[in-house]
């Protein structure tokens, strides 16, 4: 009995889990798209102004595509593209991989062999790269990390990996053509030929890229860009955060809805809206009791444009006047908890609950970070190293990365 | 990324940072790092965050003390610990210095004034280092490094206290007041800076006499810090208006509150000295050392001087201890006897406790020679006329049986009713600068004259003759009413002692009936029953005590008014009106001991008593009104005899 609920429990915080991380994938993409609407997204429209206002801290679009595209956790793009190119490209029957003409023999002598060459050329690409990495100038975790993603690593290989595997599952259906499909065949021998070529530009950048790790100086180098970077982020963060404060508050005061007042509310506070008279007094189970505290979750966003809907629809309904409740980007708010509710009753009916409900989009795969980024960590912890060991150069080139942080945070006022 | 300060914790590992530099005895580091700081500092100058400078500025002293316990434990830390007292020294002039050249717009003098007092705060915490390690070699760096720039300060106020006498020099009438108060202004605005110097040397200062007092330091010591930091010239009244300065600021000015001289013991309740406490005392101690205290009271403003009323008793608090321990304290205070020492303090002393005087004086003056504002007047006026109102039963009582006849006659009236009030210190309350006159009761001076109004009445009555007398009050009243038939007059009232409304005989007579029943009859009305359907009147009058009197009222007594009109709405007038100089010196003449010792045993001259007298106020009130007799057997006086 008790394992069965277990594996559900499990089941269903997968569920939660995977459902969490679809979202929060499309959440990504459309956000990088700009699908969302600008008027409804408090975030789009703070982000919209930080674009304009401060140009220095936002990233082009497509500085932020690579970004994404040679972040570790999304290999499914690039396992999509692959597939893609491989089975979608050759139905298109574009010209571009149409002026090549092969015939079906040639089409199945060449699966074989790229993927035999592909074989040959990952071992030798994966030697290499671990052999330069071994003569890395400074062998320490940071610099395996920045190493691979500064160098492509991931992406390059992933793709690299996805390509063998369709040249594999090509090759082993290639007997299955018949003579109707076989141009499909072809189309997708040449699509992933291209593929191939492409492999091989990637890999002499992996290469020139890791090079670079063989100096010292280099590599301080982009640990300080890496400071810089992650510093640049903290700001824009904050930036939106306060941000979206003020455009919230403006939004309301548009609305003219007051803010809730807690000697109000207290004033308000209907003694019947408790359950108190009905309290029932039992012991409570460590797991009851767990559910009983509220999940409090990030706040990622809040839609506008159901607020404005939930504050007519309310109007409409009731003579109590509003009141909202302070919240911004970042804070943490229970789920059940509104941000606007009437001053008198508290209370908000079903279907302005499930407005409400839609209106703060939250954060749920947030991960616990410290409140420090990872390159200010390393920073630190190198700069007391050097103090320990004597090493004032080192000393200094940190002091001077530190300094620039000062910079921009006098820059940019934050 | 959660975080949203990107330098968040960049000081603590500077700090740790620093530790180890000074730990392992490394120069290059700790100057790599120390240059860090100042740069940072420069950097944060005037940024609207202070917070980076505030923790920054904070890192000469500490690192200072950080070389300091290291070479306590090993000698090879010399050469370390030089450096950082030398760069510590040096941070703190260059970020001063630098400040100084920094070109600033009027809008952002505000923000540099914080920034000055944050720096200071630095400044005086290495002072209080430099002064626990007993450092005198770098203090005299010290100064030696901040001469120029403390030069500066000076020149600058050199010029405004020359710009200040050229204006004031030229401002008999007034003239150049608003320039005066303007360049007073801008001089504090623009000079923060200077008032934090003085400030952080003279808290320095006094906390090394308290920790000589404390004997946290040794003569020695506590002589050549007490004579190196010097803060410059300055006036007794300058040096008083920065104790209370501190006195109401102190707490957590320049950190004092965490000076101590002492571990913290386990265990024990314990918090470091109270920064008021030792102020006052080296405020006091070093007057005694520099023998210069001399207070002019025209430079201070009232309200300095109302703050300072508690400082003359607290120095006769300090006189025994110094007196106790004045061998302990000769040499720091520099006096050769036990009888110098004595007078130096009396003179302290006396000065403070002639502050004591003035703080009565300086208000009184104000208030002496103001004019009484009309509007309070007015109201006062009608307060005292309701009060009256309120209390004149014997006037109603005659209005009522319309025993009243008017004169145009003044004579008739025998100079009516007065009551003349003198009020000391009252005036205040009839002049602008004074709150609401509600709360003081003067308007009872309106009950006051109806009083005086009844006693004239049954004064009248005292001085005639009884007519019969008995133990009991029944009879007393039977045999009354009686006598009074007898001589053909039918009586219409009774007036009985006050506390005959009690008289149980009285009250459970079967002829009297109470009034209290009836609606609308409550504890003021003098009505409080009938004796054989006549009113009887119980009347709180000295006059009257032991007598009742039986009248036919209209046919004997009349109420004469000096008026014109039939029915005056208000008879009473009053007049409200500040002493003529002639007056006040009257007064002083005819009781020139009470107005001219204080409380405080402090002797007034002339002038300041008669000020005194002047915040006096008189009160004139008076009714134009007289009784009279106009029938002598209209009424019968029984006198109650007691058993």
């Amino acid at each position: 009995m008790e394992n069965s609920h277990i594996c559900k429990k499990t089941v269903y915080l997968n569920n939660k889990m995977a459902s969490a991380f679809l979202l929060n994938s499309a959440r990504k993409v459309s956000d990088l798209l700009g699908i969302k609407n600008i008027d409804s997204s408090l975030r789009l429209k703070a982000k919209h102004y930080i674009k304009h206002n401060y140009r220095d801290l936002h990233e082009s679009r497509s500085k932020q595509l690579l970004n994404f595209i040679i972040d570790r956790k999304n290999w499914w793009v690039i396992l999509f593209f692959v597939l893609f190119l491989f089975f979608v490209t050759p139905l298109l029957n574009t010209n571009l991989i149409n002026f090549i003409e092969i015939k079906p023999e040639t089409a199945k002598s060449i699966v074989d062999q790229r993927t035999a060459n592909f074989a040959a050329i990952i071992s030798m690409t994966l030697v290499i790269v671990g052999f330069l990495i071994n003569s890395l100038a400074l062998k320490e975790p940071n610099a395996y990390k920045v190493l691979f993603k500064y160098s492509y690593f991931y992406p390059i290989i992933y793709f690299t990996l996805c390509t063998i595997s369709c040249f594999i599952i090509l090759s082993t259906i290639r007997d299955n053509f018949t003579s109707s499909t076989f141009d499909y065949f072809s189309r997708s021998v040449i699509a992933g030929t291209y593929a191939a070529l492409l492999i091989l530009i990637l890999i002499g950048v992996l290469f020139n890229r890791i090079l670079v790790f063989t100096d010292s100086k280099q590599i301080k180098k982009i640990y300080h860009e890496d400071l810089i970077n992650d510093s640049k982020k903290i700001i824009k963060n904050s930036l939106l955060i306060s941000l979206s404060e003020q455009y919230y508050e403006t939004f309301m005061l548009e609305n003219k809805i007051s803010k809730f007042d807690f000697l109000e509310g207290l004033f308000h506070y209907n003694v019947s809206n408790s359950q108190s008279e009905s309290a029932d007094i039992s012991e409570m189970s460590e797991d009851q009791f767990n559910d009983l505290i509220p999940v409090q979750n990030e706040i990622y966003d809040i839609n506008l444009r159901k607020i404005r809907k939930y504050i007519e629809l309310s109007k409409k309904d009731k003579s109590d006047d509003l009141r909202y409740k302070s919240i911004k980007i970042g804070d943490f708010m229970g789920e059940s908890t509104y941000c606007i509710s009437p001053a008198k009753a508290g209370l908000n009916s079903d279907r302005e609950k499930r407005i409400l409900n839609n209106s703060v989009v939250f954060n749920k795969n947030q991960n616990k970070k410290s409140s420090l980024s990872n390159s200010r960590e390393y920073f630190d912890s190198k700069l007391e190293e050097a103090v320990n060991d004597n090493k004032e150069k080192d000393i200094e080139s940190l002091l001077e990365s530190y300094l620039a942080i000062y910079e921009l945070k006098n820059k940019y006022k934050v | 990324m959660n975080s949203s300060n990107i330098t968040q914790d960049i000081d603590i590992v500077i700090s740790r940072s620093i530790k180890k530099a000074i730990a392992n005895n490394s120069i290059e580091s700790f100057r790599v790092l120390s240059r860090f700081i100042n740069k940072v500092l420069y950097m944060n100058w005037g940024q609207v965050d202070t917070r980076d400078f505030e923790s920054y500025i904070l890192f000469p002293a500490s690192y200072y003390i950080n070389s300091i316990s290291q070479q306590n434990s090993n000698h090879n830390f010399r050469n370390l610990n030089n450096e950082c007292a030398k760069y510590a020294i040096s941070t703190l002039k260059d970020i001063l210095s630098f400040a100084s050249y920094k070109k600033i717009s009027d809008s952002e003098i505000e923000l540099q004034n914080r920034y000055y007092y944050i720096a200071f705060r630095g400044i005086s915490q290495l002072l209080y280092y430099i002064i626990r390690n007993k450092d005198i070699e770098n203090l005299e760096i010290f100064f030696e490094e901040f001469r120029p720039l403390f030069n500066e300060f000076a020149e600058n106020r050199h010029t405004y206290r020359y710009n200040l006498s050229i204006l004031e020099l030229s401002n008999a009438n007034g003239q150049n007041s608003n320039q005066i108060n303007s360049l007073k202004k801008k001089y504090e605005t623009d000079n923060k800076q200077f008032i934090y110097y003085k400030h952080a040397l003279t808290g320095a200062k006094y906390w090394v006499y308290f920790l000589f007092s404390e004997e946290a330091i040794d003569e020695k010591s506590a002589d050549e810090f007490i004579g190196k930091i010097n803060i410059g010239n300055y006036s007794s009244e300058e040096i008083l208006k920065d104790l209370i300065f501190f006195q109401n600021n102190a707490f957590h000015y320049f950190y004092w509150d965490e000076w101590d001289f002492m571990e913290r013991p386990n265990g024990v309740i314990y918090h470091p000295p109270v920064p008021y406490n030792w102020l006052t005392f080296g405020f006091v101690a070093n007057s005694i050392r520099e023998n210069n205290f001399f207070l002019r009271i025209d430079y201070l403003d009232f309200e300095d001087i109302n703050n300072a009323q508690y400082l003359s008793n607290k120095v006769i608090e300090y006189k025994e201890y110094f007196k106790n321990n004045f061998k302990y304290w000769s040499k720091i205070l520099k006096v050769g006897s036990l009888m110098e020492l004595s007078e130096r303090l009396d003179k302290i002393i006396s000065q403070l406790i002639q502050l004591k005087r003035e703080v009565i004086n300086a208000e009184e003056k104000i208030i002496a020679n103001a004019s009484l504002n009309q509007n309070k007047v007015n109201d006062f006026k009608q307060r005292v006329i309701d009060k009256w109102r309120e209390r004149a039963n014997i006037h109603k009582l005659f209005t009522d049986l319309s025993a009243v006849s008017f004169t145009n006659d003044e004579t008739a009236i025998e100079g009516g009713i007065k009551q003349n009030s003198f009020i000391q210190n009252a005036k205040g309350v009839f002049t602008d600068n004074t709150e609401s006159i509600a709360n003081l009761g003067l308007a009872d001076v309106g009950h006051a004259i109806a009083k005086r109004e009844e006693e004239s009445f049954f004064y009248l009555l005292s001085r005639k003759k009884v007519d019969y007398k008995n133990n009991d009050i029944i009879s007393l009243l039977e045999g009354g009413v009686i006598l009074l038939k007898d001589r053909s007059f039918s009586p219409s009232l009774i007036f009985v002692p006050y506390q005959y409304r009690f008289q149980e005989s009285l009250l459970n007579n079967l002829k009297f009936k109470s009034k209290k029943q009836e609606a609308g009859w409550t504890h003021t009305n003098q009505v409080f029953g009938y004796y054989d359907n006549l009113p009887l009147y119980a009347m709180p009058s000295e006059f009257l005590s032991s007598k009742i009197i039986i009248a036919d009222f209209s046919k004997a007594f009349s109420l004469v008014i000096h008026s014109n009109e039939s029915l005056p709405d208000n008879i009473l007038s009053i007049n409200v009106r500040k002493l003529s100089d002639t007056e006040a010196t009257d007064r002083l003449h005819n009781e020139v001991e009470r107005w001219t010792y204080t409380e405080d045993g402090v002797t007034l001259s002339d002038d300041d008593a008669i000020i005194k007298i002047k915040n006096s106020v008189l009160i004139e009130l008076k009714l134009p009104v007289s009784f009279q007799l106009l029938d002598e057997n209209a009424f019968v006086i029984g006198l109650i005899e007691h058993e």
